[in-house]
This record gives structure tokens, sequence and C-alpha cells, in this order.
């Protein structure tokens, strides 16, 4: 009899510690289930830059003084579907306003995402975000088949005032440039082909960003453009003269005309190692640049400082527009958005899904803020860029 | 003991004396001094030598600072996370990763004169903040 009981305590017990494994078990593969599709929903990634792009147009003749076409570059940028740390870029808006034109020459500043001339051309939308509020047209939506978008044609087409045609504020300031927003959506086709950025570490974002803008000298037939592609003189992007400067949002100052960056940064004293105009230049001379910047030693008489206070101030300095999604006029239409980040890109409509009609409804005054004194000069947007052929990369 | 075989003495002197003679000849521009130098450089991609990576010529004047996030993210692999971004001193964010920790832990940020600020938002709402 006790042999008995023992033997059901036996096997109750033999049961109880199945159940118990069993329940450990389940709980433990239900656990596992939760992580892996926790981790298999990869995160979006956001970015916010802000950047002067300061371009050199003639390649045999150059001067050095970097003043040729420079332009204030605001751009947010959706990336996603990284695989180490290349990630795709879905989609980037970018807000750009002429600063300075000491040129010339006819130039044209493009877009070039892809960085490449290969076939077929890779498709992307460009949504042109022209008007200020409100009403048709509001955008203009394009697909592009071509590799590069032309931003603007010509430097009669930067600035507000059309006798700003050439030497546009070199010493002094008196043109405003236009700005222009436009949405480059490149999740496009059922094979679309995403531009790919670099997120690690050694890589300026700023930098890997301004590779995509190209400034053609349509009077020379060359541009800054990539190396092994042919320009319409049948070479491509050699150097000589050609060159891009990128700087600090913040901090910016570019040379006077013909005073080239090493006597408009006083930088002599480092015994011509930065003399740029007789081939010598190197990473030291950026550095150096900095610093002229930082400590204010460089050449007062011969910068132009483009730190200049935003606003219509007497005098008509140039003004850098202040760049932030503000949502619709109409909270009905698109819902508001924070300042940056990923809230810029997931805005919703009460009848429309696609993304494309969505974007449409982006208005000039969306993206760039003109509902005040200071802003009123934005309102009417940059205009439209001019139809017709340009001389390309 | 070392033995040197004439023969094989002669024949390696002959060498030398005959790389040697090659080396002088083939060098007969006579050394120009910095200045003249100076004057003759072409200006060239490889006198300039900054290149993006499509080799344009590119003056890089953003100055940036790596930060070593590694150990403020290890320390939220276990949380669900909302949102992690970098704000700039304006309050504009600069980088956000949206449902998930960046994969990557080094960012190169540019120097300002107010830090940049990190914030951490996890899905049960607590945030975390740190000035980088």
């Amino acid at each position: 009899m006790k042999n008995t009981d023992a033997t059901t305590k036996f096997k109750e017990m033999k049961f109880f510690k199945i159940t118990l494994l069993s329940i450990y078990l389940l709980i433990f593969s239900l656990k596992i289930f939760a992580d892996t599709t926790q981790t298999s929903a990869a995160p979006e990634y956001y970015a916010t830059t802000n950047m002067w792009l300061a371009f050199e147009d003639r390649m045999l003749e150059a001067d050095f003084d970097m003043n040729d076409a420079v332009f204030y570059l605001k751009i947010h940028t959706h990336f996603n579907n990284c695989s180490g740390n290349m990630c795709n870029i879905q989609e980037m808006v970018v807000v750009i306003t002429p600063a300075v034109a000491g040129a010339m020459d006819e130039l044209t500043l493009q877009f070039n995402p892809y960085l490449s001339s290969g076939f077929p051309h890779p498709q992307y939308h460009v949504i042109e975000h022209r008007n200020a509020a409100e009403g048709s047209p509001i955008s203009q939506l394009s697909t592009i088949n071509t590799p590069f978008t032309t931003l603007y044609k010509g430097v009669d087409d930067m600035f507000i005032d059309p006798s700003c045609r050439n030497m546009v504020n070199i010493d002094s300031a008196i043109c405003q440039g236009k700005t222009r927003a436009f949405t480059f959506y490149f999740n496009v086709t059922d094979a679309p082909v995403f531009p790919i950025i670099n997120m690690s570490a050694g890589i300026n974002l700023e930098r890997a960003l301004a590779e995509f803008f190209h400034l053609e000298n349509c009077s020379e037939g060359h541009g800054n453009s990539y190396k092994g592609n042919t320009g319409t003189l049948g070479y491509g992007m050699l150097g000589e003269g050609s060159i891009v400067a990128l700087m600090q949002a913040g901090t910016a100052m570019v040379p006077n005309e013909r005073a080239s960056l090493d006597t408009a940064f006083n930088l002599d004293y480092l015994g011509g190692v930065c003399d740029i105009r007789n081939g010598f230049w190197s990473m030291s001379c950026e550095a150096a640049i900095e610093t002229a910047i930082n400590n204010g030693t460089y050449s007062a008489a011969d910068i132009y400082d483009l730190k200049a206070p935003p606003g219509p101030v007497a005098g008509h300095v140039f003004n850098r527009p202040e760049v932030s999604y503000q949502g619709s006029f109409d909270d009905t239409e698109l819902e508001s958005h924070s300042y940056g980040g990923g809230d810029y890109f997931n805005e919703t409509h009460p009848t429309l899904s696609s993304d494309i009609e969505i974007r449409e409804k982006r208005s000039h005054c969306n993206i760039v803020k003109c509902d005040d004194t200071l802003g009123a000069q934005f309102i009417n947007g940059g205009g439209s860029v001019p139809s017709g052929s340009v001389c390309g990369p | 003991m070392l033995h040197i075989k004439p023969k094989s003495y002669y024949i390696s002197l002959l060498f030398c004396l005959t790389s040697l003679c090659l080396s002088s000849c083939l060098n007969i521009e006579p050394t120009e001094s910095k200045a003249h130098q100076k004057k003759q450089a072409p200006i060239s991609n490889d006198l300039i030598r900054i290149m993006d990576s499509h080799g344009r010529p590119t003056f890089n004047l953003v100055n940036k600072k790596t930060h070593d996030l590694s150990d403020i993210i290890s320390s939220f692999k276990e949380f669900k996370i909302e949102k992690f971004s970098i704000l700039n001193s304006s309050g504009e964010i600069y980088f956000e990763s949206a449902g998930g920790l960046p994969q990557w832990s080094n960012f190169s940020l540019p120097i300002e004169k107010k830090p940049h600020l990190l914030m951490i938002k996890t899905s049960d709402g607590k945030v975390y903040k740190k000035f980088l």
C-alpha cells in the first residue's frame, strides 16, 4: 500500500515537473519569438543638415576666390534599409538659396543624386513646392528620367531682381536669392534605385550630401562633374579650378572678388603650404581657415561674411530663410509636424493615401517659414525653374 | 671563416656601379629651388589631394567632432526604443533613429558654440537626456 502511494506521488511529481518544464519552454519560445519580431523591424533614420556650398566656376583661369556661385542649403533626408552603414535614401527635402555669384559665365546648378551616368537612368520624382499656401498649383510634380535635375538655370534665375545677372553680392550685398524648395522621392517604380549613403563615423554626412550638387559652367562647357563622366568639351571634372568648398552653416565667409583663399584667410604664415594658386594645398589649410574664422585673423578687406543677420534690414543684406516644416495652414489637410526628424516625412491626409499625392500638398510656406514679417519676403517662393533645355554634364 | 670568390666579388661590384650609373643618368634634371618649383607647379588634383568620393576636389570647412556613444547605446539594448534623437542647440533634430537604436555608435557632429543634446525616448514614455 505504501509502495503504491509512493509510486502515485512520484508520478504526480513527475507530471508536475514536466508541466512546469513545458510552461517554461513555452514562455521561453514566446520570448524568443517576440524578440525576433522586435528586432526584425529595422529603425528608420532621419537627418537635417545645414551648410553652405561655394563653387569655383572655371578650370584653367581659376583665381580660387571660391565666390563664383555660393548657395545656402538645408536638407532633410530619410534613410532606411541599411546594410551595415550603407543606407538607402528614400526621400530628400531640399531648400536652397543662392547667396553670391561672382561670375560672368552662364552657370546652372543641378541635383545629381546617382553620381553616375549609367543606363537606363534611374527614375525619381521631383516635386517643386512653388506657392505659399493652398490653391493651385501648390507644387509641380515631374518624373525625372535623366540623372540630374536643374535647380537654377543661370545666374539671372538665382536672384529675385532680374538685373542681378552677374557679379552678384560681391563686396557688398544688394541682391536677395530666390529660395526654392524641392522634394526628391526615390521610391518610384517596381524596382526603385535608391541613392546610397555611407553613415559610418568616418563619413561626413554634409560632405556626402554635398556631392549631389553639381555646378555646370555652360559658357566654358565644363563643370565640377564626377571623375569619368564627360562634359560637353569631352572631359570630365579635372579639378583645375572647378572646386567645391563645403562650409559650416553658421560661420561661413567667402573671399571677395579675385582674393584667393590663402590671401583672404591670411594663410601666408604657414610658409607657402597653402599657396593654392601655385598648386600648394593640404588638409592643414582647411584647418587654418577654420582657425582664421574662429579667431578673426582673416583679411577683413578681402572677406564677404555670409553670417549676415537674416531679415529684411536696410541695405538688403543677404537673408537666409528659416526652414522648418510648419504643417498646413489648414489642419484638416495635413497634420502639423515637429521641427525636423521623422515627423517631417510621416504626414497623413484624410483622403489621400499615396505618398506622392500627399507630398504634392506641401506648400512652399509649409517648408519655408513665411508667415511673419521676417519670412514675408519668401512668401512667393523662388518662382519656377525655367523650362527648356540646359547644358549638362 | 668567410670565403669570397674574387669572380663573384667583381660581378657584384660591377652590378652596383652599373646601377648607380643608371640611376644618376636617369635623374639628369638639375634640382630646382622651391621658389622656382612653386612657379612651375601646375594646379592639379594630385597637388590638391582633397577629393570627395567621386574625385571632385573639395574643401571641407565643416568643423566636426566624432562622439562615441557605444556605452549609452549598449545600456539601452534591452529597452524598446521609440526615438533616438540628437538635437542641435536651436532644438532642431540633427539625426533621428525612429523605432530602434541606430546600427552604429559613432556620430560625427558639427562643432557649435553650444553642445548637442542626445534624447532617447523609450516606448514606456521615459526620456533619457545627455549633452554631447
